[in-house]
């Protein structure tokens, strides 16, 4: 006695060194699959239930860091390397220049972070380098709120009672909030 | 009585969860007055674009008594015998009133059905934790790889758990993710091939 269940697609995710969440939209809901191990603990952030959707940007400041630190370990035993063979030393510490030129990445591009609110949980998506994806997950969960909450409104409220229309138009893509 | 504070930090580790808050900081939002568009937050001073909703509690259903539906107009709730029956159970047929009727996956289903399903985890709207087959399959394949000596042990398992994530993907009704269950598969065929080169290597 099964049935087949709504369609999932990966909207998003959000990783940090502790955990991982992937985020999925199904026909009435954000599912979050928080992957502990392998297991998959899930929330689900309903339309119907949404308070509020936000959009900030921010540095990647935490993954530049890590893998700073990273790279001061590895140059520390390219350096003990190059003294006994020049050659793995200098491919040791090719790999550290590069691990460098991604730490500065990291430190210096902007995260695109869309977080829903519901009134029991929440759900939050990362998105690196893609302000135009995250800007269109915005504008999709806005929606599906609005219509999520309009047809619950309808279905049981008078119409003087409905929540407000479609967001604003975002401001543009050069000036990060 | 005052409400307990909830730290920021806690809020932003996801453990404490008590409503809308600033995205960067994690300060309370009080929605009342929150206009959609661009935002400053009072505690941290940082912008974010917002959009707040304020939605609607859902009514509870209304329950119809036996007494008023009249002379044979309906048929008592096996559970609230002065309750109007308005379905039957997809599972066993009871007769339920709209306080026990539970709509899920396409079935309406007495409380009881509803508890065995979903403690069976045959409900997959109710299912909140199941294998990270995907992960496990990747996991597998990458140290299987490493270990190359244990090919014919870990190829095997690995290839397994990619066949358990094909169905988990399909069960879950789930678009995408097939690139990493393709790798996955290819790390375990490569395991075999590996083991078995190695054995006839040796034997040679």
């Amino acid at each position: 006695m099964t049935s087949k269940p709504p369609v999932r697609r990966l909207l998003g995710t959000e990783s940090s060194l502790a955990d991982r969440c992937r985020v999925y939209r199904t026909a009435d809901a954000l599912e979050v699959d928080l992957v502990d191990h392998y297991d998959i603990r899930r929330r689900r952030v309903f339309f119907d239930e949404v308070e509020l959707v936000t959009l900030h940007s921010r540095r990647g400041l935490r993954g530049g860091v890590a893998v700073f630190g990273l790279m001061a370990l590895s140059t520390g035993v390219a350096w003990q390397i190059v003294r006994s063979d020049p050659l793995s030393g200098a491919i040791l510490l090719g790999l550290t220049l590069g691990l460098a030129a991604l730490a500065v990445a990291a430190a210096f591009c902007p995260v695109w972070i869309v977080t829903v609110f519901g009134k029991r949980t929440r759900a939050r998506m990362r998105f690196n380098l893609r302000p135009g994806k995250a800007r269109s997950v915005y504008t999709e969960m806005c929606a599906a709120a609005v219509s999520a909450q309009e047809a619950l409104l309808s279905a049981e409220m008078a119409p003087s009672e409905r929540p407000p229309g479609l967001p604003p138009p975002l401001p543009e893509p050069d000036s990060p909030p | 009585m005052s409400e307990p504070s909830v730290p920021p930090a806690a809020r932003r580790r996801g453990g404490v969860y008590s409503g809308p808050a600033c995205p960067r900081c994690g300060a309370a939002v009080d929605l009342t007055f929150l206009e959609p568009g661009e935002q400053i937050c009072p505690v941290c001073l940082d912008p974010y674009v917002a959009t707040p909703f304020h939605p609607p509690e859902p009514r509870r259903p209304a329950v119809e008594r036996l007494a008023e539906a009249g002379p044979g107009g309906a048929v008592p709730c096996g559970v609230h015998a002065g309750n109007a029956a308005v379905a039957n159970c997809s599972r066993c047929g009871v007769f339920m009133c709209s306080l026990c009727r539970i709509e899920i996956d396409g079935q309406e289903l007495c409380p009881s059905c509803f508890d065995r399903l979903s403690s069976e985890g045959v409900l997959s709207s109710a299912r909140n934790r199941v294998r990270d087959y995907r992960g496990l399959s990747l996991s597998l394949g990458l140290l299987g790889s490493l270990l190359c000596l244990f090919g014919l042990l870990t190829g095997p398992l690995t290839l397994y758990t990619v066949f358990r994530a094909v169905q988990q993907k399909r069960e879950m009704n789930e678009k995408g993710g097939t690139v990493s269950l393709i790798v996955a598969a290819l790390l375990g065929l490569m395991q075999i091939g590996l083991s078995i080169a190695m054995i006839v290597g040796m034997a040679e």
